[in-house]
């Protein structure tokens, strides 16, 4: 599945327009090109409304752009069928949500493995059991996540989305829902992880503490990016 | 609020039109069912009131036999009572269409001369089409009759033709000598009336010197109860003076127990569509919870928020009930022939002719389709009415609710169950609906039990990935939504299964007792023999040649009677009782057969059937009650035999006994025993060729059997189209419970998508929640169809039918049936799983998981 392209993501001049009705469209991204390397982690931080998500979506295959092209590890996703895309997000691309995403009837350890049950790999089974260690959950592997802190979901859920070995991770605010001492354990859990799975991070915040974190922080402004300096320099993200 | 309510009601319409039509449809399958069967019922009962009302008009009482035909010496003495200013003597027999035996002519004997209630013109020139023409006519040509123009375009008959029926052995033919709308008198009388002079029907037809009916109009200003009384003292007690509404209650109560089954099982379908209300408002407001809070918070009061509510689900049923008429219309026309069939054999009632639609039927289709929608809804709304804003204006999950009262529920269920266990020791005999009410405590627990159900299995349901298991472990965490699409399942399943068990443990028993007591080699009666009564004897010729034959080496005689028992018309039988006792087999209930044999053969006691015994609580060592023309006698009950003939009730006596009550009479059935390895079939062709053109019906051992169950068969197919309809509107539930589910999920199903999972993965895994819900619905509803069969078999059949019917199942049926609901199932999820794998991973920016 994988190309030979030195970049985990890249976009080429990216554009998604959405229709409103009433001939309205409202313009997400506008002419966005970028590249990610291996191992990066980058904070996108921008106003509501400045396509941030928008962006997460396109990288993770989940939404198509208008113009332009998008290429996870080399191959044009565009070009790719509903199927195969979905077929490429469960192997490479793993997905961290703001409101967490568990399912409540299933216990902790089964939300961790429902990429394995979905792509039919029940080896990942015990690898759920690996990293629910490694975030200090493998106590709670068999309750219900309806039991788990806002802080411990999130950390099941981070577990969920590397269960796979992904090579990118996407999170779309991950600490938006928790408070700062959790937040604070989250994000660096997360990163934690991402490099020692040498996996590539790209999170949406709109938190200053949090992109500083990250080593590129790319800005969103109503959709055009401004891709800024590393996070050894950071600088204030607008809107944040 | 007004204005609100309208503009809401199209919101919602138009946000989710495949959940409206869904419960719609629910709605109006109910409605249907209801529809039907209450069309098919009064119209049973319309048909027999529509010959009353053509044959009697507006008479003020009307003489019939209690028993046999009584003689027209009576006549006079009715003439003569004080009061009566008129008297029709009338003389009715069924006799069949030679060239078309199961179709009967209804024929009237009137004395044309008297003014009759018929709608005659004496006066009339023979050309006139809405009279008899020229009595002279009527009374001079042999076999002149007046039949309805619709039964002439029917046979293609004119004024002037012939045609032969059969009465008894007796072929006549018949002249049409004129064509007289019967329906536009009375609009109900059925197309198969015939009217001919009285004499000629009595010779030709019937027996001379018999009359059936004398119908009485009263002088002005006298008190018919008084005339009723004087004349019922006059004339004995074979003759029975009544009025003819009387009659037509008479007519009703002989079919009560079939109409009641029925109407019983028709509300099945449409408790099943309550339960598809009662799951999609609670979709709906699980939806609009926020709505309601903020209408509340904005100051409507939870009187104006309920009222609306249950105003948008009595449009729903407005709806379901306009489109459930037509289909329950439908379903009556396409059924009217079977159940007519049943009234015609069973009932030996008039045909339904064609139907008609009651104008209370189109009120009773609102009154429980807009009740029955408003009922469903009424809990969920008002649980959520009673909230206060703030409650509702958070995150809610109706869930998590039913997560907690599950077990409660199931207990409260239980201890319904073990009440109704409870109170079946003590008043199963002494209250003829407590069957109902068990029945009813039923369908009203099992639901109770779901919740618990779904959890449990959920809880054993090992994670095994994203598959079946998974399926299944979801049905728990909607458990609300789930548990009420399954305990609708159930309960159609219920009905399903329980009615399958009883007709198959009927059948069954039926088998059996046609096996114990179906013996001779040859059966012999004539083609109008169901409905002709007394009237289709065989002839003593015809006897004569049967007996005369060489390969038949016994033959046993039936006379059989109608009479009137303890209020209700009895079969009574006189056998001959000629044979060696090794041929005679009564399977007893009560009694000892051979001592009963010898009884009824040495004394003049009976035996009788178990729906007798039942009905009138008389047993061995009590008398049966007779009227006969020398008064009311008892003869003595020397056993209870199962019989399954009638659901009157019959008695059996020897042909001796008989002929001392009622005097010497014809015989209407002979049983052949033929010499050993003689073939059945060609006797009966040697006697067909001895006795040509006699219309005779021979009927092998072989054959006979097969008429039963075609019969038997006959009777229960509008209970099949009942339990095709319920499980349809389940199926509807099914259907409507996975998009509701679908809908409340959107944002899970992104997150699988998101995840990975393909279009179809999740197609599939909704369907394999439909098979889910099916499957525990399948569990519940064989358990809850069991204890259905248990009560229809043992409390209501007994009740209200009187037989004994031995449970059996067949396993292949079972296994059928289940095989069918699964299918069902699997097809009622396709639509919604389709939905469901279109939920784009975009969704997901959803909180609402």
């Amino acid at each position: 599945m994988k190309g030979h392209s030195p970049y985990v993501l890249e976009l080429k001049a990216v554009s998604r327009t959405y229709d409103l009705g009433g001939g309205r469209t409202l313009r997400a991204l506008d002419d966005v090109s970028c590249r990610v390397e291996a191992g990066r982690s980058i904070a996108v931080v921008g106003r509501s409304g400045s396509g941030k998500s928008t962006l997460l979506h396109l990288a993770a295959g989940i939404d198509l752009p208008n113009t332009g092209s998008v290429h996870l590890h080399g191959r044009d996703i565009s070009q790719l069928s509903d199927s195969e895309r979905t077929r490429l997000r469960r192997t490479e691309v793993g997905l961290v949500f703001q409101f967490f995403h568990l399912l409540p009837g299933l216990s902790v350890q089964d939300n961790v493995s429902l990429p394995g049950w979905i792509a039919g790999r029940s080896q990942l089974q015990s690898r759920a059991l690996e990293l629910l260690e490694t975030v200090g959950l493998s106590d709670r592997a068999g309750q219900s996540v309806e039991k788990l802190s806002g802080g411990e979901m999130q950390r099941v859920a981070i577990c969920r989305a590397l269960l796979a070995g992904p090579r990118l991770l996407l999170a779309d605010e991950p600490t938006g829902n928790l408070d700062d001492e959790n937040a604070d354990l989250v994000m660096n859990l997360l990163l934690d992880l991402t490099r020692r799975e040498g996996s590539t991070l790209i999170y949406v915040t709109h938190s200053d503490e949090m992109a500083a974190l990250a080593d590129e922080v790319w800005h969103l402004h109503s959709g055009r990016l401004d891709i800024a300096s590393p996070a050894t320099d950071p600088r204030p993200a607008s809107g944040a | 609020m007004l204005r609100y309510f309208f503009l809401s009601l199209r919101t919602q319409f138009s946000r989710g039109r495949s959940l409206f039509v869904l419960s719609v449809l629910g709605v109006a399958l109910g409605v249907a069912s209801v529809v039907s069967i209450q069309v098919l019922n009064d119209n049973s009962l319309a048909a027999f009131r529509g010959g009353i009302r053509a044959i009697s008009g507006d008479a003020d009482l009307t003489v019939v036999g209690a028993g046999p035909a009584f003689s027209d010496s009576l006549y006079p003495t009715v003439l003569g009572t004080r009061g009566v200013e008129l008297a029709i003597p009338l003389y009715q027999v069924a006799v069949s269409l030679a060239d078309d035996p199961e179709t009967y002519l209804e024929v009237v004997g009137v004395d044309l001369l008297a003014p009759t209630g018929l709608p005659v013109n004496p006066t009339s020139t023979p050309g006139d089409d809405d009279g008899f023409g020229a009595v002279s006519e009527a009374l001079s040509v042999p076999g002149w009759v007046a039949v309805t123009p619709a039964l002439a375009e029917d046979r293609g008959w004119s004024r002037g033709d012939t045609f032969v029926v059969s009465s008894g052995s007796r072929s006549v033919r018949l002249q049409v000598g004129a064509l007289v709308d019967f329906q536009s008198y009375a609009p109900l009388a059925s197309r198969y009336l015939a009217v001919m002079d009285i004499s000629q029907a009595q010779a030709l037809l019937g027996r001379p010197g018999k009359l059936q009916q004398i119908d009485v109009h009263l002088a002005e200003g006298v008190n018919p109860e008084d005339v009723r009384e004087t004349l019922q003292d006059e004339l004995g007690p074979m003759v029975r003076v009544t009025t003819p509404s009387s009659r037509t209650d008479d007519a009703a109560n002989l079919l009560s127990a079939f109409r009641l089954n029925l109407t019983a099982l028709s509300m099945i379908s449409l408790f099943v569509g309550m339960f598809l209300i009662f799951s999609s408002t609670q979709a709906s407001l699980v939806r609009r919870r926020r709505e309601i809070g903020l209408l509340r918070s904005l100051g409507a009061t939870r009187l104006q928020v309920l009222a609306w509510l249950i105003g948008e689900v009595a449009w729903l049923g407005l709806i379901g009930v306009a489109v459930g008429i037509p289909i329950g219309l439908f379903a009556a026309t396409q059924n009217v022939e079977v159940v007519s069939a049943t009234l015609t054999n069973i009932y030996l009632l008039s045909a339904i002719d064609s139907l008609r639609i009651p104008a209370q039927t189109y009120l009773l289709a609102a009154f429980v389709g807009i009740g029955g929608a408003v009922l469903g809804a009424l809990f969920p709304a008002w649980d959520s009415t009673r909230k206060d804003p703030r409650a509702l204006l958070s995150a809610f999950s109706v869930h998590e609710g039913t997560q907690g009262v599950a077990g409660r529920l199931a207990l409260a269920g239980g201890i319904l169950i073990g009440l109704a266990l409870l109170a079946t020791f003590f008043f199963r005999e002494s209250w003829r609906y407590f069957g109902f009410a068990v029945g009813l405590v039923l369908l009203i627990a099992l639901p109770m039990m779901t919740p618990v159900l779904v959890q449990a299995v959920s809880r054993i349901t090992p994670a095994a990935g994203f598959n079946f298991s998974l399926a299944i472990r979801n049905l728990s965490a909607r458990l609300q939504t789930t548990s009420i699409s399954i305990a609708s399942l159930a309960i159609a399943v219920s009905m399903m299964i329980g009615v399958t068990l009883l007709i198959s443990s009927f059948r069954s028993t039926l088998a059996t007792w046609v096996d114990d007591t179906i013996r001779a080699d040859i059966y012999i009666t004539t083609e109008s023999w169901v409905r002709g009564g007394e009237d289709a004897f065989l002839t003593e010729d015809v006897l004569a040649t049967l007996r005369g034959h060489g390969d038949v080496a016994a033959i046993e005689t039936l006379r059989r009677l109608s009479l009137e028992i303890e209020g209700r018309p009895i079969w009574v039988g006189g056998v001959s009782l000629t044979l060696p006792d090794s041929l005679y087999s009564f399977p007893m209930r009560e009694g000892n057969a051979r001592a009963a044999l010898e009884s009824i053969r040495a004394s003049d006691s009976c035996l009788i059937s178990e729906p007798l015994s039942r009905k009138t609580k008389l047993g061995v060592g009590d008398s049966l009650q007779v009227r006969t023309p020398r008064g009311l006698e008892r003869y003595p009950i020397v056993g209870v035999t199962y019989d399954y003939s009638s659901d009157g009730g019959t008695a059996l006596v020897s042909e001796a006994t008989m002929s001392r009550l009622f005097g010497e009479g014809p015989v209407q059935n002979v049983a052949l025993f033929l010499a050993p390895e003689t073939d059945p079939d060609e006797v009966i062709g040697e006697l067909r060729a001895a006795l040509p053109g006699v219309p005779l019906s021979y009927r092998s051992n072989r054959h006979i059997r097969e008429e039963v169950f075609r019969i038997f068969d006959q009777t229960f197919a509008i209970t099949r189209l009942l339990q095709g309809m319920a499980l349809l509107v389940a199926a509807c539930g099914i259907s409507l419970t996975l998009l509701v589910v679908a809908r409340e999920r959107v944002a899970e199903l992104a997150l699988y998508r998101s995840l990975g999972a393909l279009r179809r993965q999740i197609f599939g895994l909704f369907v394999g929640e439909g098979l889910g819900l099916a499957l525990l619905g399948l569990v519940l509803g064989t358990v809850g169809g069991f204890a259905l069969a248990g009560i229809l078999v043992y409390i209501i059949n007994p009740a209200f039918f009187g037989w004994t019917i031995r449970p059996d199942g067949s396993w292949a049926e079972w296994a059928q049936q289940c095989l069918t609901i699964l299918a069902v199932a699997v097809l009622a999820s396709l639509y919604p799983a389709l939905k469901a794998s279109r939920v784009p991973a975009q969704e997901l920016t959803r909180e609402d998981l």
